[in-house]
């Protein structure tokens, strides 16, 4: 707003871009010792490359599964089960925390249970999905979905506790009826609980996906993993594991970027 | 007469501790706010001052007594009133214009001329140019201005204001004190003014009722001020006249802090 302090915030501005490229070259720095002395010791034999692998055949088997295509499809899949985990999980999430929130009954009924549910190590339930559900892409949805649904369920429920009461008799006094407390501040103020819970919840749905397939199915990233571990081709896992990385770390941008068209709201001026 | 546009009749209010007492917050309270005029609550802190100003709103009911709005029995929320909380209340997902037009949008007004509405009281608080900014980029003073806006746009007859502006530095707070007494002269609003702050409360107010310490506080004196207006908040200390009435006050409101502080 003021003028006078723009020199000011040019030269911080300098000192900002200063440090993040040290920042950076810090971080290539790190990535080169790690894998440079990972190469060179499978090359001179000090790292057992059975176990170990080379980085130079990793990359190579990753190029070579992603041009070829082969990798593709399981990727696809892997993707879809962690998509539909993601959307049905936090809609279930969302609507259980929702009406828990609200009714103070439920939720104190249900509260043993709750905690017992999420107690349960959820890995434990992967086994019996796959009895249920089959080994294909249901399980792995079902499975993804109990780790969802949970963060999802305990964000919103915080979310709906926690609306500021001095809002909603703002809106009250302002002339506002119950569904207009609903719509301008009980949901959105849900709401910014469960974006600040996106990252752990769409990070939770992949995770469920891929563990699901490890355990049990005939396609998907996880199945191909699994598959190279079976003919100890630890190229094979790495490379899975790499291009899974990858993925994953392109969904964390994307989700990166609604996170904050959604809560624009909350950033300052100069974080935009 | 006029029918005054609040009327409270020996309301008390209890509250329920959550080891299951009941005790008093307020007691015995008669209370008349005529149509037009400025009155303040001045009283020690925790006294009930915002009690009496959430039973007016119909926010509380009142556990025995009467409140009377233009001459009805209030039962729910008092549709006449305007309420400027002491916290901070603007949503902070919407943007400035979007907050002050609310009172309007949900009254069912197109959005086009609530906006445009907004707009011109954004303009009269003087917020002109902010209108697409969201709260946590302004400053304290401009939320509340924000806030004055959203109240007056739906065009309340009586405007409660539970310390508004306790928040803010000394400059900015006569700022705003002078704003208000414009916006207030060139209404026909009347307003229930809540304060701990007696200089405050003399330079704005008709009267100045003053509040006894809690708990089961009751209103223990009553005050004119009679300085003329329109008055300016810069100025309006050195009149003669003032001093007078704030000694006057002062006296009386010091035994009640006095007792206040004893109590804790």
């Amino acid at each position: 707003m003021q003028q006078s302090d723009l020199p000011v915030r040019r030269t911080a501005r300098a000192r900002a871009r200063r440090r993040r490229w040290i920042v950076h070259s810090l971080q290539v720095a790190i990535a080169v010792v790690i894998l440079g002395g990972w190469q060179l010791g499978s090359n001179t034999g000090f790292v057992d490359s059975f176990f170990f692998s080379k980085p130079s055949d990793i990359a190579a088997r990753a190029y070579d599964w992603i041009k070829t295509g082969y990798i593709l499809d399981d990727l696809a899949v892997t993707l879809q089960e962690a998509f539909y985990a993601f959307v049905l999980g936090s809609l279930a999430g969302g609507a259980v925390g929702f009406l828990l929130g609200r009714v103070r009954l439920l939720a104190e009924v249900f509260d043993p249970y709750i905690k017992m549910l999420n107690a349960l190590p959820r890995v434990v339930l992967a086994p019996i999905f796959l009895l249920w559900f089959g080994l294909g892409i249901s399980s792995k949805v079902a499975f993804g979905f109990t780790l969802v649904f949970f963060i999802v369920f305990f964000s919103t429920f915080q979310g709906v506790r926690n609306v500021d009461r001095i809002l909603v008799d703002n809106v009250r006094m302002l002339g506002g009826k119950r569904r207009h407390v609903l719509r301008h501040v009980l949901i959105p103020s849900t709401a910014t609980w469960i974006f600040s819970s996106l990252h752990v919840s769409v990070g939770f749905a992949i995770v469920g996906a891929v563990v699901g397939e490890y355990l049990g199915a005939s396609q998907g990233v996880g199945y191909r993993i699994a598959q190279s571990e079976g003919t100890f081709d630890t190229t094979g896992v790495f490379a899975g594991m790499t291009i899974l990385t990858l993925v994953v770390l392109v969904i964390d941008l994307a989700v990166n970027r609604i996170e904050r068209r959604l809560l624009r709201w909350k950033l300052d001026e100069h974080m935009t | 007469m006029t029918t005054p546009s609040v009327e409270l009749k020996s309301v008390r209010r209890d509250f329920v501790t959550p080891s299951g007492d009941t005790y008093p917050a307020v007691r015995d309270i008669n209370l008349v706010i005529p149509a037009g005029t400025f009155v303040s609550i001045v009283g020690p802190t925790g006294c009930g001052k915002s009690t009496i100003l959430n039973v007016v709103a119909g926010l509380l009911p009142p556990t025995e007594g009467q409140v009377m709005s233009f001459g009805k029995p209030v039962s729910g929320l008092n549709a006449h009133t305007g309420y400027m909380f002491q916290q901070e209340t603007l949503l902070p997902w919407k943007t400035i214009v979007d907050n002050v037009r609310l009172g309007l949008t949900m009254r069912g007004v197109s959005s086009k001329a609530a906006k445009r509405d907004a707009r011109s009281w954004l303009k009269r608080v003087g917020l002109a140019g902010f209108e697409d900014r969201y709260p946590h980029q302004l400053s304290g003073g401009m939320r509340k201005r924000a806030s004055i806006a959203q109240t007056l746009i739906t065009g309340p007859e009586v405007l409660l204001m539970d310390e508004p502006f306790s928040a803010l530095d000394v400059q900015t707070r006569q700022v705003m004190e002078n704003e208000l007494l414009q916006l207030w002269q060139d209404s026909n609003t009347s307003v229930l003014f809540i304060t701990h702050d007696l200089d405050e409360a003399i330079a704005l107010s008709d009267e100045v009722l003053l509040l006894s310490s809690g708990p089961g506080s009751s209103i223990i004196g009553r005050f004119d001020v009679e300085l003329p207006r329109p008055r300016d908040l810069m100025t309006v200390r050195d009149q003669p006249g003032f001093t007078e009435i704030y000694t006057k006050v002062w006296s009386q409101l010091r035994q009640e802090v006095m007792k206040t502080y004893a109590a804790i």
